[in-house]
Parts: structure tokens; sequence; C-alpha cells
């Protein structure tokens, strides 16, 4: 089967409504069928559909070090077990897909505290440099406003701010307010009900708000910030 | 500020448009009369505005290429997408465990195998004593009768406590039961109908009014009461005035060829060796057959049965890291029809 099959597949827009969602998801069934067949440039379609978003996840989940990197292990993990997925019921590959992403990055926070607890704190340590100690300092995006007026320095600082929350919230947030799933496929995704998500959206939305308003008056400090990190880890254990 | 956390998630849903009429009539008339509401209505609403309107981060160039080489090369044939390539550390573990479970338990095996096969004894006694003094059947009892020694052997068997017949059982350990058959055979047979000449000594002895053979000699020499089980018959070679029943299976045991080797602890050694190679072998045959089970654990995995899932082994072994191993229709249909998991 070639790709030809699926071109019509291609132009469906992945943040779409119900109808589109469905039409994305019939699309991506028959993506899904060739490459369990074995037909690698069907997967390559779906790759190309979903790489953006996956990647999203990660960046907002893990940070963009190796957002990269991780993002290309997810889509291996999703190939060697896609002759496990089928679709049946409400089973779709975006939700399928993003789990995978979501719990890849949960794991990826966890072995993270592992290191960290193994070669211990690092944040709040001084940087030795040729002029002596100088202390570490988290780059304040908030107290220039035309750095602010940037895009990149908008991601930033909203991604140094969400990282701060749980990993729970984290996701939620990542999924319905950044990815802009709706609450049933984010539900789906985290393999929560959908009383526990909306919960944990409201939650995560509070102290976003609450972290932004100090980020923006220049009130959060970096100490601040690796507590909140030491917050998240102590969260990881507890979050699957 | 005051607020439940119930409010919060309905203020939360009010926001992305997931509340019913009633309720969204209920959120809009509180946020009319009440300005803490009203402000924890404006930070929420803030906060999502920001988040949606943050910029996607941009995949890196090459990244989408990456993930598709990648796939081509693991989609590729003989890759490592075979369920072997995943199962190869849990059935590799399972052979070495296999093999270590082998080898340390067939010198154990060697050492508590009389222990084992003790439950035997009485049933092989029965066979020598009807070798060693053939009375035609149906007489059964009188032969007994008139064969005093197969009444003395099973007495003296009986007799013994289990822990001293364990330790006599243990101190004969390399002689095998086969061999003592055959010593048993070669030298059992009298004329047919007449007693054999152990038979007709012992019961003088006995008869003659001399103690029975005393218990502490039957436990300081613990060989004679467990061997004389197997060794009744074969006493014609023994002093006639010996009166030790226990003596007997001695002569018996240095007689015949060992098996194991030059003496007991060899014979240990020697089956520990033979454990390890066993288990070695175990290990090799594990390795040459992996392709067949990873058929046999799809089976497994899968509850179809092996035939089911079509031949495992195709025509291309000579692919590196292949190991012959491709998915059939079958396979694909079982593994299909399982649920979908999440790596």
């Amino acid at each position: 089967m070639g790709t030809e099959a699926f071109v019509d597949s291609e132009e469906l827009p992945v943040k779409a409504g119900d109808a589109d969602r469905g039409r994305a998801d019939r699309a991506d069934q028959a993506l899904v069928e060739a490459a369990q067949a074995g037909n690698a440039e069907a997967f390559g379609e779906l790759a190309e559909r979903y790489h953006s978003n996956v990647y999203g996840i990660v960046y907002r989940m893990c940070g963009g070090d190796d957002a990269a990197d991780l993002t290309q292990e997810i889509f291996l993990r999703a190939l060697r077990a896609l002759q496990k997925f089928q679709f049946h019921g409400d089973a779709s590959f975006r939700t399928w897909l993003y789990r995978i992403a979501v719990n890849a990055c949960i794991n990826e926070l966890r072995r993270r505290k592992r290191r960290s607890d193994v070669e211990g704190p690092s944040l709040d340590e001084d940087i030795q440099t040729d002029d002596g100690s100088v202390s570490r300092t988290v780059p304040d995006e908030t107290r220039s406003p035309h750095v602010l007026a940037e895009r990149a320095e908008v991601q930033r600082a909203v991604h140094a701010v969400v990282a701060m929350l749980t990993p729970k919230h984290r996701a939620a947030l990542t999924l319905v307010d950044l990815q802009q799933l709706d609450y049933e496929e984010a539900a789906a995704t985290l393999e929560c009900p959908l009383g526990t998500l909306k919960s944990r959206l409201a939650r995560a939305r509070k102290q976003f708000a609450e972290k932004w308003q100090q980020y923006q008056d220049g009130r959060l400090t970096p100490d601040e910030v690796s507590g909140g990190s030491t917050v998240v880890d102590e969260e990881i254990g507890r979050a699957r | 500020m005051s607020y439940d956390n119930a409010e919060l998630e309905r203020l939360s849903a009010f926001l992305d448009g997931r509340l019913d009429r009633d309720e969204t009539r209920q959120v809009q008339e509180r946020l009319n009369t009440c300005d803490d509401y009203r402000a924890l209505h404006e930070q929420l609403k803030s906060a999502r505005q920001v988040l949606r309107s943050a910029p996607d981060p941009a995949p890196p160039a090459g990244l989408l290429a990456q993930i598709k080489s990648d796939a081509a090369a693991e989609m590729a044939p003989g890759a490592g997408t075979s369920i072997w390539e995943r199962w190869r550390a849990p059935v590799g573990a399972f052979a070495a465990a296999a093999a270590l479970l082998l080898a340390v338990f067939s010198p154990w095996q060697a050492t508590h195998r009389d222990d084992l096969c003790q439950v035997d004894a009485p049933a092989e006694t029965e066979a020598m004593v009807v070798e060693s003094s053939p009375v035609p059947p149906g007489e059964d009892a009188a032969a007994r009768e008139e064969a005093p020694t197969a009444d003395v052997a099973e007495v003296t068997v009986d007799a013994l406590p289990s822990e001293e017949a364990s330790e006599a059982v243990s101190t004969t350990r390399p002689e095998s039961p086969p061999t003592r058959v055959a010593r048993a055979v070669r030298s059992s047979p009298p004329p047919s109908g007449a007693p054999d000449e152990m038979s007709r000594v012992e019961p003088e002895e006995t008869s003659a009014g001399e103690p029975p053979a005393p218990e502490p000699q039957l436990a300081a020499v613990p060989t004679g009461g467990a061997t004389l089980a197997s060794g009744t018959g074969p006493l014609l070679s023994e002093p006639r005035d010996t009166p030790t029943i226990a003596r007997a299976p001695r002569i018996t045991i240095e007689d015949e060829p060992k098996i194991g080797g030059a003496g007991p602890s060899s014979g240990v050694e020697s089956e520990m060796m033979a454990g390890v190679v066993a288990g070695v072998v175990l290990d090799q045959f594990v390795a040459r057959n992996m392709v067949e089970t990873s058929t046999t654990m799809l089976s497994v995995v899968t509850d179809m049965p092996t035939s089911e899932l079509g031949p495992s082994v195709g025509s291309d072994d000579d692919e590196t890291g292949s190991f012959g191993f491709s998915f059939t229709d079958a396979m694909r249909r079982a593994l299909s029809e399982s649920e979908n998991q999440v790596p």
C-alpha cells in the first residue's frame, strides 16, 4: 500500500471539532492498518501528522532540552506497540499516541529525579568560574516587556511556570489548554475519570494563574523555581 | 477569596462552555453579585488565555526525517521488530535460570535419590524374595515360613526406624537398584523347590537359641538393614557363621562395578558436572530453538494453539539478527485481537 491512498488525510486538522476529528480518526485508521501490515510510509504519514503535537507535549512536560530525543523515542515505542493497537469503540490513535507520550514524559521526569537524587541538587549550587563562584540564576523574562513580546520568550515563560506544577496538573493543563484536546480525550489520554480531569484542570489553572501573576510581577525568584521543581519531583512518584 | 473546589471546577468548566444551561445561569448570577467570585473568574480566564495563546514549540528541523528513518529501519525485514527481539532478554533469563536450577538440583537429586526412592524398597524386596527363593504361585505364605532368610530380611527392614533406614540408604547411595537386581539374579537360584543354603543355615542359628542380631549391630552397620531388603538372596558366598545380616550387602556393593566413579564423593562431583553440562546443553538448546520458543510464548500470550499460528521460521535464516522469525498472518490476527496496550 503506497502513500497515494492517504493523500486525502494530509490536510485534515489535528486540532479540530468532533466532525473533523471523526474524519481524522478514520484517516488514521487507514494509516494505522497499513503500518500494521508493514508499510513504513504509512507510519511516516502518521508521524508527519502528529510529531508536532507530541513534541509540544514533551516540550511542555519535560522542557526543551531533550524534547526532540524523547519525541523520537516515543514514536519508536508507538511503532513497536502498534501491532497491539486496534480500533474499537472510541479508540483513537491520537489518544493512544498521546498517552504513550504522557507516560514517557512522566517516566522521564522520574528518571531525572533519580539522577538528581544521585548527583545531588544542582540549581542551588554556585557555578564555579575562573573569576570565582557565581550564583546560579534563572533568566527573568518578566522584567522586560519587550522580551515578553517575543514569542519565543513567552513560550519559555509559560513553560517555566507550567513546569512548577505537579505532573498531574501539568499534564491536564498541557493537554486541554496547550494542546487543546477536549475533556473526554484528555481524560482518555490520562486514563482518569472525566470528573478527575475537570478537578485537575481547575486546580492547575488556578495554580498557573497565581504563579504567572508572580512571574509577571517579578516576585518569582530562582529559589522558588527550584523549590517548585522539588515539589514536582516529590509528586512524580505518585503520578502514576 | 472564599470558594470551594466545586466552585473552582464549575468556574473552570464555565470558561470552556462545559456547563449545562442551569449551571451556566447560576454562575452568571453569582458573577454579577460576588466580587471575589468575579476576581477568581478573571484570574482563571487570564490564565487560560495565556496558555491557549502561547505559541506551540516548533519541532527542530530534521526531527520528522529522523522519526521516519527510525521507522523505516525498524520495519525493514529482519530488523528488531520481531517478537523475539523483544523477548530475547526474558527467554535468555529463563534459560539461564533453568540451567542454574538444573545444575544445583542435579547434585541434590543425586544425593537424595535413594531417599526419594526408598518407598520402593519393599516392592523391590518382594521381587528379590521371589527370585531368591522360588516357590510356586499361591504358596507364598508357606514358602516364607520355609524360607526364613526372606522373613528375616523383611522383618529387619520393617524393624528399622525410618531415620535409621534413611541413614542406611544414604550410605549405600553408590549402589544402584539395577546393579543389585543383577547380583541377586546371578547368585540366587538354588534347585527348584529346595531351600537355599542360607535358608537352611539361618533358621538353625536362630532356632539354636542365639539371640537375634542385636539392634546396636544393625545400627552400627546400617547398610545391612536397607540393603538386605534388596540383597536377601545373594548370601551364598557369605561365610556360614557370619551372624549379621548386615555384612552381606556390603560385599555386594564392593563387588559390583560403580556407576558413578571411584566413590561417593566423586559420584557427587560427576553428577554435579552432569548437571552443569545439562544446564549448558539446555541453554544452547534454547538458543538454537529460540524462534520456536518465541512462537510458544506468542501462543501463550494470545491464547492460541501454536499450530494455528503457522510456521514461524522463514527462509531468511541467514539475515543478521532476524533468527529467521517472521510474523504469520495468524500471528498478526492473534496479536491484533489482544487488547491495546501501551508499552
